[in-house]
């Protein structure tokens, strides 16, 4: 691991426990830190450790120091902005008699020591199916752009804020066949005072699988849990929890993502910890600084999409030749999902000629991208079989 | 003397001990995103509820702030300047 490496992760563990007691090489790359912590959207969050350890004594390049300086004011900045926009739009909604409700980053924010910090692109709110039209015409009328979504997810941004409108708040499917749709379906609308902190910390796990399954996920992800866990008023039941995780199949998943911390940033926490053997800890250390944020900078998640759809059919072949089918003639509900086959969506007896549509579409446009992909469970399988270890590594 | 009055838009944070005055909405056109100002420049932008000259700028800063007559108006004086000068101040003739 290099010094900057070691360094970042000293940082957080002074961001975690509110100390100024990390410890550098002299020869560390400054500029590879400030990478890394950019990569993993945490430059302006890591401007507090360094500027304690500035004020202690070490020696802090300035100009280093000022860079991260500068993050910590964008940070602020966007979330001023935040807040604003966001006060104005739910005021709005309630206008309209729509109910539009926080969830993902707008309420891990809070568990954070400094809530302005904690980087988020874009505001998430989950709204009823039936509200679309309402709260789409609020937010033209608030002078939002609509941006490129799909079937459940609507995006509207101007110029430094973005808001994701869900209808549901999980859509996604993991290597296993839990129904995480369903479950969450229930979950954010049975309060008037939005979605219980048990239930955002549940779906807060749900949602690390699955990046961890699609791609990879960055170290902020890991502070979450820490910031939400450590904090006396979380208001969360661990045995409730605990209970609703093994439903959902990622218990085991939740032990290992909470001993991770453990070792990386020596907290005690009250989920029960898991050995994790040294092979595991470094490979995943490493993977993590490879992946970034969320796994899109590390060419080695390629594979990730093709060993979730196997490990979910039980057994290779079997699970090549479905998945191969499977790309050939891809399930309605993920062509309602794509915006250039969204004619199908509210029309299923369309769905062989978005087909057709589409084979054209590949053969004309993406002829050698769509032929690797059809490919991929036959000439990549040892990449594919490691990814499926890395799951299972994973407890998922 | 020429009012001025505090942008609209422009809001005053304080985050770990440092103040920002920080530009939303229509502000963001017209001044830096965040700029870092010290506690006096703090405490004499917490003074502006409306339009001010900068005689009631300092008379204010007095009355609330403690500070001698003086040393109030020439703080308020190159409070004004610097802050017209980065826009988050706006002189209420040019509008």
């Amino acid at each position: 691991m290099t010094a900057a490496r070691r360094f970042f992760i000293s940082l957080l563990t002074d961001l975690v426990h509110g100390q100024a007691k990390a410890k550098f090489d002299p020869d560390i790359d400054w500029d590879e830190l400030y990478s890394i912590a950019e990569d993993h959207t945490l430059a302006g969050a890591l401007y507090l450790p360094l500027r304690a350890l500035s004020e202690k004594g070490e020696a802090i390049p300035e100009e280093a120091l000022q860079r991260f300086h500068s993050a910590f004011h964008c940070e602020i900045y966007f979330s001023v902005n935040r807040e604003k926009m966001l006060g104005e739009a739910l005021g709005a909604f309630e206008k309209a008699g729509a109910r539009a409700v926080p969830f993902k980053g707008w309420l891990l924010r809070e568990y954070w020591p400094v809530p302005e910090v904690r980087h988020m692109s874009d505001i998430d709110l989950v709204i009823d199916h039936k509200d679309r039209k309402v709260t789409d015409d609020v937010m033209m009328e608030l002078g939002y752009t609509r941006g490129e979504g799909n079937h459940a997810v609507w995006v509207y941004s101007e110029k430094d804020v973005m808001f994701e409108l869900h209808d549901h708040m999980f859509y996604d499917r993991l290597s296993n066949d839990v129904d995480y749709i369903g479950y969450f379906d229930k979950v954010w609308d049975r309060s008037e005072a939005g979605i219980d902190p048990g239930s955002h910390m549940v779906y807060t796990i749900a949602h690390m699988a699955k990046h961890i399954t699609n791609q990879g996920i960055g170290f902020r992800a890991f502070l979450d849990l820490v910031f939400i866990s450590r904090d006396p008023e979380n208001g969360i039941d661990w045995k409730w929890l605990e209970g609703e995780l093994k439903k959902l199949e990622l218990w085991d998943f939740t032990r290992i993502c909470f001993s991770l911390c453990r070792r990386w940033f020596d907290v005690i926490l009250p989920v029960p910890f898991v050995h994790l053997s040294k092979e595991f800890f470094d490979s995943t250390t490493e993977k993590m600084f490879n992946d970034g944020m969320f796994g899109l900078e590390n060419r080695q998640n390629a594979a990730a999409g093709t060993a979730k759809a196997i490990r979910r059919s039980g057994g290779y072949v079997k699970g090549a030749i479905r998945l191969m089918i499977g790309r050939l003639f891809p399930r309605y509900r993920d062509m309602q999902l794509t915006p250039q086959y969204k004619f199908v969506d509210g029309r299923p007896w369309l769905l062989p000629a978005a087909w057709v549509y589409r084979w054209g579409y590949c053969i004309k446009h993406k002829r050698s991208d769509s032929m690797e992909l059809l490919s991929e469970p036959v000439k990549k399988r040892r990449e594919v079989e490691e990814r499926e270890k890395l799951l299972s590594d994973w407890g998922l | 003397m020429n009012a001025f009055r505090a942008r609209e838009g422009v809001e005053l944070v304080e985050i770990c001990g440092e103040y920002l005055l920080v530009a939303t909405k229509d502000a963001r056109e017209a001044c830096p995103f965040a700029t870092q100002i010290n506690k006096a420049a703090a405490d004499y932008w917490k003074l502006l509820d409306g339009p001010c000259t900068i005689q009631t700028l300092a008379d204010k800063a007095v009355e609330k702030l403690g500070t001698d007559a003086k040393s109030s108006f020439l703080s308020a004086l190159m409070f004004v300047s610097k802050m017209s000068k980065t826009g988050y101040i706006v002189m209420e003739d040019r509008g």
